[in-house]
């Protein structure tokens, strides 16, 4: 009688399957938040921004507020994914890494041209 | 001795793509990707504002950048050369997927894909042939779909308007006093039908054609139009359409009897290295070259695009055109591919006629879904 040996190829295939699966709910969860990380929405939305940051009183040039959060990556001003995303980014620094900084953050955005809507750190 | 080391030479050979643990298409995928990467170049990204809190745990930013190149750079030699491909590409996919996960500023849908791609890679067998890389190029073409059919801004053609503010063609309109919006509405609902249609040819085994040369029309059109190519993606997402390719056992090919004939002949044992081609002449009536591929005859330019379709080497040059070679290469080169894939748009047809004739024709070997790597295609008989 033949016995089976247990199949780690299809194991990978079970792993393979269920990373399918996950990304196809990523697109479907991205239909009801306002980011849009990992559900390809490659280059859906333009937003147009502008950040004042004050960090313990003195105004950061636009060269020290790309690199405070990194937003040289895909060019500073615009971003090609989601308002939410870029608001994230902001959001996640001020409560980690720049939580002693007492930064005071305004951001201006303005999505595929439409007026412009202002968010404030803290 | 000599008897021993001939095979390890043989499977050292970065042009060899058969007898590895996945089909001859991934192995070209692989090697292609991590080709492109090294030559543009890319690397993982290192770790900053992680989507997952734990990994600002692992180390210091140096250490967790250090770790992930140091794999990436260990899968690409692997992938590259040897026969530890699906090694390499978890390595490689790993490395990118992380990196990614660790560096919420890095969102790249480019890089998230060539992650994609290199697991998909990994976690395929010979049992599943092409199979996973071929669904994860269809769910990347839904959520691109997706996003654009609910946003309302893609419907009316404002997205479009704001991505082509300082676009060449939009400043002359500008000037001349043309208004964009039609050409702004034009472009995003043809946007959402392409994509949607490849969704759809690319999910049907019979318009998998169609569904190549209309992706290789959009984003060749698409990079050509913005003189961007999105990163690694336009590398990424066109070497991925050869998972949907059969790799025939062997091409036969004839070429004109003349003076160039001994050089073709030692130009194909040189780069053959598989043996994938049999080269015969030909009387000088008959045309230039002919190459029969799955029982199936193209003569001319069609014979040149299938003999270099199943050439490693010719994804050698590729990689090298389409990121190192310049701008000026590299459009050139998406112009040929659009010229190729329009001129042979009568085969393409053709081909899915016959598809559609006899369903499940691609029950080959090379698919991995019935039969062994270098068994000869099988054709179902179902009608």
């Amino acid at each position: 009688m033949a016995v089976r040996k247990p199949c780690l190829r299809s194991i990978g295939t079970v792993v393979a399957i269920g990373f399918l699966l996950l990304q196809l709910t990523m697109v479907v969860r991205a239909r009801f938040v306002d980011a849009r990380s990992f559900s390809w929405a490659p280059y859906t939305t333009q937003v147009d921004y502008w950040l004042e940051v004050e960090v313990a009183g003195r105004r950061l040039s636009d060269d020290e507020v790309s690199s405070r959060y990194r937003l040289w990556l895909w060019g500073f001003g615009r971003e090609s994914h989601g308002a939410q995303d870029l608001i994230d980014v902001i959001d996640q620094y001020e409560r980690t890494y720049g939580r002693w900084d007492d930064a005071r953050v305004r951001l201006e955005y303005s999505v595929n041209g439409r007026p412009v809507r202002e968010r404030r750190w803290p | 001795m000599r008897g021993r080391i001939a095979p390890i030479l043989v499977s050292l050979n970065p042009l060899a793509v058969r007898g590895r643990s996945v089909p001859p298409p991934l192995v070209v995928v692989a090697r292609f990707l991590a080709l492109a990467l090294v030559l543009l170049p890319e690397r993982p990204f290192g770790r900053f504002l992680p989507h997952l809190a734990w990994l600002d745990d692992l180390g210091s930013f140096a250490a967790f950048a250090s770790a992930l190149h140091s794999a990436a750079a260990v899968g690409t030699v692997l992938v590259l050369i040897g026969p530890l491909v699906r090694t390499g590409a978890l390595l490689l996919g790993g490395a990118y997927l992380t990196g990614l996960l660790a560096c919420r500023p890095c969102q790249s849908v480019a890089h998230t894909f060539v992650a994609c791609v290199f697991l998909m890679v990994a976690l395929s067998s010979r049992r599943t042939g092409t199979a996973l890389l071929r669904w994860q190029v269809v769910v990347v073409y839904v959520g691109a779909t997706a996003a654009k059919v609910f946003d309302r801004d893609w419907w009316d053609g404002r997205y479009m308007e704001t991505l082509l503010d300082g676009h060449a063609l939009y400043e002359w309109a500008g000037s001349a006093g043309v208004s964009t919006e039609p050409v702004s509405l034009v472009l995003s609902l043809g946007t959402i039908a392409v994509e949607g249609a490849i969704v759809v040819c690319l999910a049907r085994r019979a318009w998998w054609t169609a569904g190549i040369a209309l992706g290789v029309l959009f984003h060749g059109s698409m990079v050509l139009f913005l003189g961007q190519t999105f990163g690694p993606f336009l590398c990424a997402i066109l070497i991925s359409y050869v998972a949907f390719l059969r790799w025939p056992g062997t091409v036969e090919v004839a070429v004109r009897r003349g003076p160039a004939w001994s050089a073709v002949r030692r130009l194909f044992a040189m780069l053959d290295s598989d043996r994938t081609f049999r080269v015969r002449p030909d009387p000088p009536a008959r045309g230039l070259v002919r190459a029969d591929v799955h029982g199936t005859p193209h003569r001319g330019l069609a014979a040149v695009v299938s003999i270099a379709l199943y050439s490693p080497v010719a994804y050698v040059l590729a990689a090298f055109a389409l990121t190192v070679a310049g701008e000026a290469v590299r459009s050139a080169v998406l112009l040929v591919l659009i010229g190729a894939v329009l001129a042979l748009l009568p085969s393409i047809r053709a081909s899915i006629g016959r598809a559609r004739r006899r369903p499940g024709w691609t029950a080959d070997a090379s698919s991995g879904s019935l039969g062994g790597l270098d068994t000869p295609p099988m054709e179902r008989t179902t009608p």
